[in-house]
């Protein structure tokens, strides 16, 4: 009759020998989140009273929530544009698309990446996806690189970023691009296939797989929720690291760097790939940066999606270490070269 | 974390947004413009999370896997799995401490870059001021105007602008205003300096007294070329009268 408590109990009245794994006597996230959150409430008097004696905790306070909530409703486009492309648009529709051959086929794919926004994390994946199902490693390559930089979404934030800079839209477009289309060359010229360990790990860790008989709907909800809680981490950190850079660097450092144009270009190159950030985002968080010339801002927006920490661990993960120690510093030469070379055309033409 | 954490945690984010966006304190951080996109993108948080849960509750908690952490990667988990918990930091934020606007403290990190730094095309003119008497001026127009406008406009008639109190040097009185091209992050200031007209006698003492931060609106007349190179660009305006206003819910100049 009563046999909830699983076979060999009989009476229902002990059950702790025979419970089922479903309950969880350690501490889980559900009761660290609501300790944190209970904690908060009560600390709040002290808290705000912290804040409103320390003008510089205020200052990096606000700063921090400006970019976090000025760059949010472009993540969340960019989830919801991403989810949307990974329920109706398999890999497969992609790669009939896309010509077969060498070269038209990186220039084809690197073009490619203006119409499907994508998280700099989906990338990998869609590129692997995109391996697997017959495209062309160097065209795939483009794609991972000009997909998370030069969608739409990332083009409209930075247009908002930068209002009344159309040549930093303009720029980042080009740069990126070529940055893709250059290594994806690159690549077909003197990429060896056994660099790449995606042939030998099929389905390894391949969680945007979804369970059979998911639904789109289920499948666009799903990838934009995961999407959105990832990216969005990033973005917090990012929005940490540009209140810090507000309150801690001294004024002068930036004066400095304004007149040393080539260590602007590598700090920021650098800082591009410390901070990792999401490319719906970046533009806000180097635009705050207003003391710095435009140039080695668009090094930071043309190497951000191209390369940097997040994105050469997952490259390292997905594709191996041989390929990323070769790609990743390979990657980053290019973009900021390109970027430059980009940035000076542009300001000949619109001369 | 797991998922109906983060599902809680996606709720919070949502309703914080929907919360700086309805009581206009999003003003703070960010342009008027941006207030429509908040609010959207905060009801579409917290629906995604309503999902998440419905299908969760529909499924018995029997979906235990894709705890919103993993990146497809072997060895990555423990970096994703980290990851969501930074989004709670916005949200304390906001609910606990509520930053305010940039005010005076804000004014003196411009790293001698100004709104009036970047020349502007010698063939661009000024608009002829709004009629009638002592027109409002936005501070911005204000200073780029007694920088640029060869026209001279400026110095013949009397403005009322409106802005915060800041001292910067003992005795000396200047009005500013904070300018964002994108968001607070991105603040520079514009500052005019005051001085009392002649005439009145002894009105410098009261707006010598007024704390930093104090929002005035005054009636002043532009100092033909008292914005020069040598002074970064500071405008002097002699005031004719002031009072207090009350500080305005969107803080900043665009």
């Amino acid at each position: 009759m009563d046999n909830r408590d699983g076979p060999g109990v009989g009476d229902g009245s002990i059950t702790g020998v025979s419970a089922p794994a479903r309950t969880r006597p350690r501490i889980g996230s559900l009761e660290l989140f609501c300790s944190v959150l209970v904690v908060a409430v009560v600390v709040r008097g002290p808290i705000a009273d912290l804040a409103a004696r320390s003008t510089q905790l205020q200052i990096a306070a606000t700063v921090f929530l400006a970019v976090c909530v000025q760059a949010l409703p472009f993540l969340v486009l960019g989830v919801a544009l991403s989810g949307a492309i990974a329920a109706y648009l398999p890999p497969s529709a992609l790669r009939r698309l896309l010509p077969r051959r060498g070269g038209a086929a990186v220039g084809v794919a690197g073009l490619a990446g203006a119409a499907l926004p994508g998280c700099e994390c989906a990338s990998v994946p869609v590129a692997r996806r995109l391996m697997w199902a017959g495209v062309p490693t160097s065209a795939a390559l483009a794609f991972l690189l000009s997909a998370p930089a030069i969608n739409p979404v990332v083009l409209v934030a930075t247009a908002v970023a930068f209002p009344g800079v159309p040549e930093m839209v303009l720029a980042r477009f080009g740069g990126s691009l070529v940055t893709a289309v250059v290594m994806g060359l690159l690549w077909s010229r003197f990429g060896r296939p056994e660099w790449l360990l995606h042939g030998l790990v099929p389905g390894a860790g391949d969680s945007d797989e979804q369970p059979p008989g998911a639904s789109r709907w289920e499948v666009f909800t799903e990838t934009a929720r995961h999407d959105l809680l990832q990216a969005g981490g990033f973005l917090v950190f990012g929005g940490v690291m540009t209140a810090a850079l507000h309150v801690l660097v001294p004024s002068g450092v930036y004066g400095h760097l304004a007149g040393h144009l080539l260590l602007a270009v590598a700090v920021m190159a650098v800082l591009a790939v410390v901070l990792s950030l999401c490319s719906e985002a970046d533009a806000f968080v180097v635009a705050s940066l207003s003391t710095v010339p435009l140039l080695p801002r668009l090094v930071f927006l043309v190497v951000g999606p191209a390369v940097d920490l997040k994105l050469v661990a997952m490259q390292a993960g997905t594709f191996g270490r041989a390929f990323a120690v070769r790609f990743a510093p390979l990657t980053l030469g290019v973009a900021v070269l390109s970027a430059c070379g980009v940035w000076a055309l542009v300001l000949v033409l619109t001369r | 974390m797991r998922r109906e954490t983060a599902n809680v945690l996606l709720v919070l984010l949502g309703g914080a947004l929907m919360k700086i966006a309805v009581d206009g304190t999003a003003l703070r951080y960010v342009k008027p413009s941006m207030v429509s996109a908040l609010l959207i993108s905060g009801v579409a948080l917290v629906l995604l999370a309503a999902v998440a849960i419905y299908r969760d509750v529909r499924r018995g908690g029997a979906h235990g896997g894709a705890a919103g952490g993993h990146c497809g990667t072997p060895g990555h988990g423990a970096t994703m799995v980290r990851g969501p918990w930074l989004l709670l930091l916005p949200v304390l934020v906001i609910l606990l401490v509520g930053p305010p606007a940039l005010g005076a403290s804000s004014v003196g990190r411009s790293d001698g870059r100004s709104v009036v730094s970047t020349p502007r095309a010698s063939t661009q003119t000024f608009p002829t001021l709004p009629p009638g008497p002592a027109p409002q001026v936005r501070l911005v127009d204000f200073v780029q105007r007694a920088v640029w406008d060869s026209a001279g406009e400026l110095g013949l008639l009397e403005v009322t602008l409106t802005g915060f109190v800041v001292h910067r040097e003992p005795g000396a009185t200047e009005l500013a205003r904070l300018v964002i091209s994108c968001c607070a992050a991105d603040a520079l200031p514009v500052l005019v300096r005051l001085r009392p007209s002649p005439a009145a006698g002894s009105e410098d003492a009261p707006l010598a007294a007024l704390p930093d931060n104090s929002w005035i609106s005054v009636r002043a007349t532009f100092v033909d070329g008292s914005a020069t190179p040598a002074n970064g660009y500071l405008p002097t305006a002699i005031v004719s009268s002031w009072s207090p206003v009350a500080t305005p819910t969107d803080p900043y100049e665009s």
